[in-house]
């Protein structure tokens, strides 16, 4: 097995060990073992970083291309998020029980296309895709911390007191419902910006800077959902549980424009063809 | 949402038919709504209207709301509070005997807990945002809808369409020397035509680390003859001159077909290109038509193909090490006539006399170029959409304004929060009274 491998295989046993701790700490109202849920997943943060470097350097490209590239980026992005955010607002510590799940799944099943590379190809070679991805890898790790803090928001408001209990831990509702916004507005920007040095990217290489391919039109269809959601807090001011659904509901479809799409559609972003003439 | 998993394209587009085929119950229902055009289709740019007419009226809404809160962070900065901001106050109590400044302190240190950058001054603590601030929404939005007008005007505007040449070929950049073309109704012309031409081509080239394929050098060349531009075309490396850009789009073969009368009279002297294709026998196809020609049993079409080894691969690797041309004769019915082989540079006799001549086979390069003058405009409009949604995610819009009123006893605090605040009023009155809880054990 080689560096690479063992270092993910790691970065798994450790992800698997924060969610146990935050579960375990949510659940049994144990701060010390969400504490330690964040620094495991940090170490965890670590192994993963180093094995997608080593893999960066073995293959001469990042960690853009094929199935476990891109799953293993958005985890690396959403659990760098999460461990940030729980170290600038350590209340929101909690919300590892609730994202830690995903991120776990989505890595463990981006392993089973660990060994298929994905050559880097002349279309592709450009530092736009640097850029491009990374935007999409930071709008889903805001994202992902949407989908949680909503979780939080509607399990605190529909649960009893037992686990109304469980959950104090987090900011008032109020302040979690803010928090929420503001990981979808952040979220909403870095996917703008993805879909804007995408289209900039797309004329530059192609000639055309939108051509309403599959991964095109669901980037803008999930751009749109969320700027809905934007104008039902500021412009119509939704509050409460609804809001928190919308964040809910709107994760898992970014989910499938980054990974969905490319799985159900032979794309990235078809080129131009055409006939000449004779002369 | 629907049309993105239904091909897009004309009713005669192969894969268009490819999929009705092979779907004949959803086609049913896909055709009669027009899903395969959806994206131009009348209800679809009806619905974009619409939403650009709302982007106008939330910018415009978005600007007059900026106009007040600008005002309202520049007067608060400046000592100017409104009187509406009295409307908010909360007042703390303070425990008597705990200096002013201490108390103030402890504000400092309740604000920054809340998550707000601070600033205390003489008699006050201040925690307000710069008046641009207000900005990033409206400029966003107006950007926005800026982008919703650009673009339907540079679809007007634009010209988009392939050209083929060969090595040493040039052409004036002019309707009649494109294969494809499509140019919106505003695109002009330019008076002072410019010449394309093919310098080179490489079937493979190879630079930091990347196969970039078949690249062309490409140059362009005014209407003087002086060159403007001139480089190698791959992906993500195109070739700019003014609005015009060009690309890479794909490559052929290119084969010089002559044919003369029996009396040395020219007939047909064109190059004959020919696309590679996994459908057709040889795997080559030509491109725009076949030439024809007249004799006393009628039209006879004549297809000039390049046979390819029958191996894996595309048409670099499927090119036979001496290509030939295979020439055939049909007559308009369909009956084949001819059927040779011909080596380059060698001819054949056709059935009525003339001959045909063929030159060596050789490569031609197509290229995609599109002139857009709204590109600079398009980029920029996005730049400060960008600008303007980071100023409106990642900038606080908030006033808090804390003294301590001595002879009341009293901390006063008024609070305007608007935007991307992470906390809220009781919170901010909470971590300021543990912070003058804590500094009065301090004291005592």
């Amino acid at each position: 097995m080689n560096t690479e491998v063992i270092l993910v295989w790691a970065a798994l046993a450790l992800y698997a060990a924060s969610t146990a701790f935050a579960i375990i700490g949510m659940v049994f109202e144990r701060a010390a073992h969400t504490d330690r849920a964040v620094v495991v997943a940090a170490v965890g943060l670590m192994f993963q970083s180093a094995s997608l470097v080593a893999r960066w350097v073995r293959l001469g490209h990042g960690p853009y291309l094929g199935f476990y590239e891109v799953a293993s980026a958005l985890v690396l992005f959403t659990v760098g998020t999460l461990v940030y955010a729980a170290w600038r607002n350590r209340r929101l510590a909690v919300s590892l029980a609730l994202v830690m799940p995903i991120a776990l799944l989505l890595l463990g099943g981006s392993m089973l296309a660990l060994d298929a590379e994905v050559p880097m190809t002349a279309k592709l070679s450009s530092w736009w895709l640097f850029v491009h991805v990374t935007f999409a890898n930071l709008a889903f790790g805001a994202f992902a911390l949407s989908f949680g803090c909503g979780i939080a928001y509607v399990a605190r408001t529909r649960s009893g007191e037992r686990w109304a209990h469980r959950l104090a831990g987090l900011p008032a509702q109020e302040v979690l419902e803010n928090i929420t916004v503001r990981f979808v507005l952040v979220g909403f920007m870095f996917w703008a910006l993805m879909i804007a040095t995408g289209a900039i990217w797309a004329n530059e290489a192609w000639g055309r800077y939108w051509g309403w391919d599959p991964i095109e039109t669901w980037s803008l269809v999930v751009w749109i959902l969320y700027a809905v959601y934007l104008h039902a807090r500021f412009t119509l001011r939704w509050r409460g549980e609804r809001l928190a659904w919308f964040a809910i509901v709107a994760m898992p479809l970014a989910l499938f424009a980054l990974i969905g799409i490319p799985a159900a559609f032979n794309t990235p972003h078809a080129g131009i063809g055409g006939l000449g003439k004779d002369l | 949402m629907i049309a993105s998993f239904v091909p897009q394209g004309a009713g005669t587009d192969p894969k268009v038919l490819g999929w009705a085929a092979s779907h004949p119950l959803a086609e049913s229902v896909v055709r009669p709504l027009g899903l395969h055009r959806a994206f131009g289709a009348p209800i679809f740019l009806g619905c974009v209207f619409v939403l650009g007419l709302s982007t106008a009226l939330c910018a415009w809404r978005r600007t007059r709301v900026a106009v007040e809160k600008a005002a309202a962070l520049r007067d608060a900065r400046a000592g100017r509070e409104g009187s509406s901001a009295e409307r908010h106050d909360v007042r703390i109590p303070v425990a008597p005997g705990i200096e002013d400044s201490a108390v103030l302190d402890a504000a400092m240190r309740g604000l920054s807990r809340a998550g707000m950058r601070a600033r205390r001054e003489a008699d006050r603590v201040t925690a307000i945002s710069p008046s641009w601030s207000a900005w990033g929404s409206p400029v966003f939005h107006w950007a926005l809808f800026a982008v919703m007008i650009i673009i339907p005007a540079g679809s007007m505007l634009r010209s988009s369409g392939q050209m083929g040449l060969v090595v040493g070929q040039s052409r004036i950049d002019e309707p009649a020397a494109y294969g494809s073309l499509v140019a919106g109704p505003l695109h002009r012309w330019p008076a002072d035509a410019r010449t394309i031409r093919l310098d080179a081509f490489d079937l493979t080239y190879r630079t930091g680390g990347v196969n970039r394929g078949p690249t062309p050098t490409v140059t362009v060349m005014d209407s003087a003859g002086d060159v403007v531009a001139s480089q190698r075309v791959y992906p993500n490396h195109t070739l700019k001159s003014g609005a015009l850009t060009i690309y890479p789009a794909d490559y052929g073969l290119a084969v010089p077909v002559r044919i003369t009368d029996p009396g040395g009279r020219t007939l047909h002297d064109r190059v004959q290109l020919m696309d590679f294709s996994a459908q057709t026998p040889d795997g080559t196809v030509p491109v725009g038509g076949k030439p024809s020609v007249d004799d006393t049993g009628g039209p006879m079409i004549i297809n000039v193909s390049v046979p390819l080894d029958r191996v894996e691969g595309g048409l670099a690797a499927r090119l036979p090490n001496t290509p030939r041309a295979r020439v055939t004769v049909t007559r308009e019915g369909g009956t084949m006539i001819v059927d040779r082989i011909i080596e380059p540079y060698g001819e054949t006799l056709l059935p009525d006399g003339s001959v045909m001549r063929i030159g060596g086979i050789g490569y031609y390069a197509r290229l995609q170029l599109v002139e857009d003058p709204t590109i600079p405009l398009l980029y920029a409009a996005i730049v400060i959409a960008m600008l303007g949604l980071g100023v409106a995610t990642l900038m606080r819009q908030h006033i808090v304004i804390v003294h301590h009123d001595a002879q009341a006893g009293d901390l006063v605090v008024r609070a305007r929060l608007w935007r991307n605040v992470v906390t809220n009023r009781e919170e901010l009155v909470s971590e300021m009274t543990a912070a003058l809880e804590a500094g009065r054990e301090r004291v005592t």
